[in-house]
């Protein structure tokens, strides 16, 4: 089983759990964030990586750059860890 | 997701996890002492921006994350309801992007094979 198929499950659950009044905020919300283009200008594959600097858990600095001199980095964005 | 870490690291690579919360908020000091990987701060999206990531929450959201007990303005540190769209990239030594998951719909995520196959095409 893969990881989406996981997700898919846990989802299936979690949307049992909320009243049907939320659950149709939430639907049509992603329906108008669908709508309104937002990744159009997302970096996508074959465009260059911006480089950046930000501070890791732990305090310390963290370039691409640095990384990159290493091997191949994967990044992950993510909302929040709620 | 252990697994494939794993895999990931044995090829060379780095993954990098970024949020817009501030530090002391993404984990706690356990965790932070078991990472095996970077979680970088990205307050005020500006990395994300750069990318091409942020949107606001739409306000009908608001108050149902509120119910939940999610608090994006404490977490954040700001009250601006900017997020970054989930996504996940690849990037090779010369800062090219080789593989893209961009997706609004944050219960899709990119399976973890595909980030090990891309990884495999570029070590051939």
């Amino acid at each position: 089983m893969g990881l989406q198929d996981e997700l898919n499950t846990l989802r299936e659950q979690s949307m049992k759990t909320i009243p049907k009044e939320t659950a149709n905020i939430m639907a049509s919300a992603m329906e108008e964030l669908k709508r309104a283009d937002i990744t159009d200008l997302s970096k996508r594959k074959g465009d260059l990586a911006p480089d950046f600097e930000l501070t890791d858990a732990k305090g310390e600095a963290v370039s691409l750059k640095a990384l990159l001199s290493k091997g191949p980095v994967i990044i992950n964005f993510y909302r929040g860890s709620w | 997701m252990q697994l494939e870490l794993a895999t990931i690291k044995s090829m060379g690579a780095e993954l990098i996890a970024i949020s817009p919360q501030l530090p002391d908020q993404s984990l706690t000091l356990q965790e932070k002492e078991n990472l095996e990987f970077h979680v970088l701060s990205d307050v005020g999206n500006s990395v994300a921006r750069d990318f091409g990531l942020v949107f606001t929450l739409p306000e009908a959201l608001r108050p149902v994350y509120a119910k939940f007990g999610i608090d994006i303005p404490g977490a954040n540190g700001n009250d601006s309801f900017e997020l970054p769209v989930p996504a996940t990239y690849v990037i090779d030594q010369n800062s090219i992007i080789i593989l893209d998951f961009v997706e609004i719909n944050h219960t899709l995520r990119l399976e973890p094979s595909r980030i090990i196959e891309a990884l495999r095409k570029l070590s051939q």
